[in-house]
């Protein structure tokens, strides 16, 4: 009886140990795989930096990415697809590196505008990847009058969207012209028509017949001083910073004059205007990290929050591409995402691994899956997936 | 005799179906996060608690992000005022290492459940134990 009994116990025992067992949780832990490292920094795109060159400006056509460096216009086709292998790098057109040319060129669709010499401006029509056709803009002077059509304008890395010639509205360009007392100025409003482009390689000038002069005067209560010109063009209308002053020029030459800035037109305020970009329907200025902000299309103007988490963010340039915000900082390899809070501006850091230290990004284009950054120390490319990685986790 | 089978057998039982605090942080941790409030104590010299308080910290929001994606694979998207951006994450127990290009940032994981998750955050202050609480979404 015993015997059993204790058999029974056993059996018990047994049972209870299984139940235990059966009972017990199980933690597994996954072990993260380390990120390709393909994919965690920037890429030269050596194609392209074989030359060592600085590289001011960059634009997207079709499949292809232009670039503008030390006076010459490139072009390297099908490089918004997988790889470059098949990646074509031709150079398209000696242009005139001096008298701040440079910072002059900016690309739109099928245009690129700069400024070549003390008398004109150049205006390439591209319809396809390996030719142009180009005008040649030269103004007609007034005698007796002072010519303003030779101006200072801001590098590259501190400006967006352009500096100079912005395309306005597909086919209307803006430019300075002349004074007679460097107070009232011409500014000469041209109409691009492209029915006057002439045979790919063969320079034709615009009908003169589509240049409007327009009568540009510093508001009341003010005057004018001399300093860079910057123009930028949004919702159909060019933004003027010239002579110190803001001006609103239509395309049909209706010119408002805002003051020295925006909010209080007769109060300085060191404003300085280089930098412009629009969210949906706001347009923003940045004015050495003083950011103002319109909600009717540029009309009228209020100052918007400062960017909350750089407080000293003087020299950043906001520039946008398809809808995301980023900013650079002039004279730097830095790169920023920039997102939006009420009425703040927060900024991320992201990684720019692969962009050398020395360099000083001009342009930022997306072409197909790539994202392209111009720098004065080469071009290099990251896959847009991979674009937003941040360089430090918390800020 | 039996009743101490019984016992023994009840004991077992109970030490089989006792529920067990593990958490597999490294799938709970998967999923959608909406930044919710902070609770942050202060703690007197002599490492006491003697005050908390729960707010909403814009500055939080602002330097890390309102919501957090965790997928399944290693990658952690923070979604702040319409630009999304991301880093590569790991979890070992309840620590969770944020690892950006650079900098690498170690929060322990002080809740997870299906419906909330609080994360503890370095704030280099010995004195204050600052948590961050976040609701599924």
């Amino acid at each position: 009886m015993k015997e059993r009994k204790a058999k029974q116990a056993l059996a018990i025992m047994v049972a209870g140990l299984l139940f235990l067992v059966a009972c017990k949780k199980t933690v597994t832990q996954i072990v993260q795989s380390a990120p390709n490292n393909t994919n965690n920094s920037w890429q030269s795109l050596d194609v392209v930096n074989i030359i060592g060159a600085n590289f001011y400006n960059s634009g997207c056509f079709n499949d292809s990415l232009f670039t503008l460096a030390n006076g010459t216009f490139y072009f390297t086709m099908n490089v918004g697809k997988n790889g470059f292998s098949n990646g074509l790098f031709t150079s398209l057109l000696n242009v005139n590196d001096n008298l701040q040319a440079t910072s002059a060129i900016n690309f739109y669709n099928n245009y690129c505008i700069y400024y070549a010499t003390n008398n004109t401006i150049n205006i390439l029509h591209i319809p396809y990847n390996n030719q142009f056709s180009q005008f040649i803009y030269v103004p007609n002077y007034t005698p007796g009058l002072y010519s303003i059509f030779s101006q200072l304008y801001y590098s590259p890395d501190q400006c967006y969207p352009v500096g100079s010639y912005p395309l306005n509205s597909g086919h209307y360009m803006l430019s300075p012209v002349e004074t007679a007392d460097y107070k009232t100025v011409r500014f000469d409003l041209v109409n691009l028509d492209t029915s006057f482009i002439g045979p790919p390689g063969i320079p034709t000038h615009p009908n003169m017949s589509s240049v409007k002069m327009v009568s540009v005067s510093p508001a009341a209560g003010t005057l004018s001083a001399t300093s860079f010109y910057y123009c930028a063009t949004f919702f159909n209308k060019f933004f003027v910073n010239f002579n110190s002053q803001l001006y609103r020029i239509d395309t049909l030459g209706n010119v408002k004059a805002f003051g020295y800035n925006p909010v209080t037109p007769t109060v300085g305020n060191n404003f300085r205007f280089y930098n412009m970009f629009s969210i949906g329907n706001n347009l923003f200025i940045n004015s050495f990290g003083k950011i103002f902000y319109s909600t009717d299309k540029g009309e009228t103007w209020q100052q918007f929050n400062t960017i909350s988490n750089y407080p000293n963010a003087s020299s950043y340039v906001f520039r946008t591409i398809d809808y995301k915000l980023y900013a650079t900082i002039m004279g730097s390899n830095k790169l920023f995402i920039v997102g939006m809070n009420g009425n703040n501006f927060y900024l991320n850091e992201l990684n720019n691994a692969g962009i050398p230290d020395n360099s000083r990004i001009t342009s930022l284009t997306r072409v197909g899956k790539y994202l392209f950054v111009t720098t004065y120390n080469g071009v290099y490319y990251r896959d847009t997936a991979y674009v937003n990685q941040l360089k430090t986790p918390i800020h | 005799m039996k009743y101490v089978l019984f016992i023994v057998l009840a004991v077992f039982i109970a030490i089989g179906c006792k529920k067990n605090d593990s958490v597999n942080y490294t799938a709970a941790i998967v999923g959608n996060w909406r930044y919710q409030n902070s609770q942050i104590d202060t703690l007197n010299s002599a490492g006491k608690l003697y005050n908390s308080h729960t707010v909403y910290d814009a500055a939080l929001v602002a330097n890390f992000a309102d919501s957090l994606q965790f997928n399944a694979n290693d990658t952690a998207y923070y979604i702040l005022g319409g630009r999304t951006t991301y880093t590569t994450y790991k979890v070992t127990n309840n620590q969770l290492s944020l690892m950006g290009s650079t900098d690498t940032a170690r929060l322990l994981i002080t809740q997870l459940n299906t419906v909330s998750l609080q994360l503890k955050i370095n704030t280099n202050n010995l004195t204050i134990n600052y948590y961050a609480n976040f609701v599924k979404y």
